[in-house]
């Protein structure tokens, strides 16, 4: 018992890997928050792109769509960050881990945002552009919003997701809330850092998790 | 509903208000139309018959601007519009009510009026007037009560009469309705013929699509029969009635 609190729940440890571990968390925070929303919106563009008049920008969609789920993320990050320098391209760690997510979620979210579009029955476009409006202000007004409802919790559950990934930006040396816990426990030679990151990803992650199973509830009884 | 109805006089002009011109289309190897004419007159209500698949909203799609017709011409109040966008048909003063009522199922009663007011507004209404139009259109079709209910909340007649003020938003000149008395209650059907009267009188003119003969008997000033996609009666509504060709292509017998 007391090997387990030495190692894995040590206070002094704690302690002292409190502040390195509250700025890598604040690091994780700034990731979620740049990398959700950017790649919601490439999402979205992806899309719209799929239901795009013209054949060539569906078919860009599709080739996009099947190359980034094929990809896997933590390929795509190294190949940036220590591959793209081959070619002379030497990005910022941050650059890299941005372009990386806004690669791959975009991919997934697209996938989320389209099967919510094209679960919003044609004849509300037809009506939409019946009634005046444009094709965009169709999408914008009469589209998006049920597409979105109709997908909440995919898109929550992906969200989630997204936020755990996050973690992969440790192997390009970001020092967010994993790189600085695997820091932490590489100077003090114990496993209490790790334990703490796991806590504060728990803290991060868990009301989300309660939102998703209320939604998903939700929609069940919503049938 | 005088507002409204006055905004939409507009000087008679000599030639007709619609006519379609040897309309064809076809999906896929089903020819919907096949060359079908028919001219409106200013004034006039339309009605518009034929059996299961005859092509009557295939037509009103087309002239509606949902479709782009494979050959022929639509001309509203003399110019062509077949293959125009449909928001720039219904800008142009042409509005339309479909078969299965779409309402905008995320918004309240009063937001899918406003939504129909849009094309209007952004012509320069203020978002005040647009307010009180909607709110005049919805007590106009006695539905006042609805308006801040979700639209996805409405029975399939409250649907029906608020997809109808929806399109009255666009203070339009022509109104295309689709099966505007299917599957309503008896009151509801008198309520939308009294309401259309009115509304004609105001200078609205309608085309009507139905499969309700004896109330499309007494509200139209001529009946055009499809079948098949192709034209086979075009006449006042007492003559079209008595034709052979209708009977035995319109009840199947």
């Amino acid at each position: 018992m007391d090997f387990i609190l030495q190692n894995f729940f040590n206070l002094d440890i704690m302690s002292q890997a409190w502040p390195m571990l509250l700025r890598g968390f604040g690091m994780t925070l700034f990731l979620v928050v740049v990398v959700i929303p950017v790649g919601c919106l490439g999402g979205l563009t992806v899309a719209i792109g799929s239901q795009s008049p013209w054949r060539w920008v569906r078919w860009s969609t599709i080739v996009y769509v099947d190359f980034f789920r094929a990809f896997p993320p933590l390929v795509l990050l190294i190949f940036l960050y220590a591959g793209l320098p081959f070619a002379g391209v030497d990005l910022p760690a941050i650059v890299t881990v941005a372009l990386a997510f806004l690669l791959n979620t975009s991919a997934y979210y697209g996938e989320i945002f389209r099967a919510g579009i094209e679960s919003v029955g044609r004849g509300q476009t037809e009506a939409a552009r019946s009634t005046g409006l444009t094709a965009a202000q169709t999408m914008g007004w009469v589209v998006l919003p049920q597409a979105v409802r109709n997908v909440m919790p995919d898109l929550v559950s992906n969200t989630l997701e997204v936020a755990k990934l996050t973690s992969l930006a440790s192997v390009v040396a970001l020092p967010e809330l994993l790189y600085s816990a695997d820091m932490a426990r590489s100077i003090t030679f114990n496993a209490t850092p790790i334990v703490m990151a796991a806590g504060f990803y728990l803290v991060l992650l868990w009301p989300m998790v309660r939102l998703l199973s209320r939604l998903e509830h939700r929609q069940m009884a919503g049938r | 509903m005088t507002a409204a109805s006055a905004e939409t006089m507009t000087a008679a002009a000599p030639e007709g208000l619609l006519a379609a011109e040897s309309v064809a289309i076809a999906f896929g190897g089903n020819q919907a139309l096949d060359g079908v004419s028919v001219a409106q007159r200013r004034g006039e209500i339309l009605g518009l018959i034929g059996p299961n698949g005859s092509g009557k909203s295939t037509l009103l799609n087309v002239v509606g601007g949902l479709y782009a017709p494979n050959a022929g011409r639509i001309l509203f109040e003399g110019r062509e519009v077949q293959g125009w966008a449909p928001h720039r048909i219904a800008a142009a003063g042409m509005a339309r009510t479909f078969q299965n009522p779409r309402v905008f199922l995320h918004m309240t009663a009063l937001e899918n009026m406003l939504v129909g007011g849009f094309a209007v507004g952004a012509q320069g209404g203020s978002h005040a007037a647009l307010l009180a139009r909607a709110r005049d259109l919805l007590a106009f079709l006695e539905i006042s009560r609805l308006a801040d209910e979700r639209a996805g909340n409405l029975s399939g007649g409250q649907r029906m009469l608020l997809q109808f003020a929806r399109a009255l938003m666009l203070g339009p000149k022509l109104m295309l309705l689709d099966e505007p008395f299917g599957g309503v209650h008896p009151r509801l059907i008198q309520r939308m013929l009294d309401r259309i009267r009115e509304l004609h009188a105001g200078g609205i003119d309608f085309v009507v699509v139905s499969h309700e003969l004896p109330t499309l008997m007494g509200l139209v000033d001529r009946l055009v029969v499809l079948a098949n996609g192709v034209k086979i009666a075009d006449g006042p509504p007492g003559v079209v009635a008595k034709d052979d060709a209708v009977i035995e292509a319109y009840l199947g017998v």
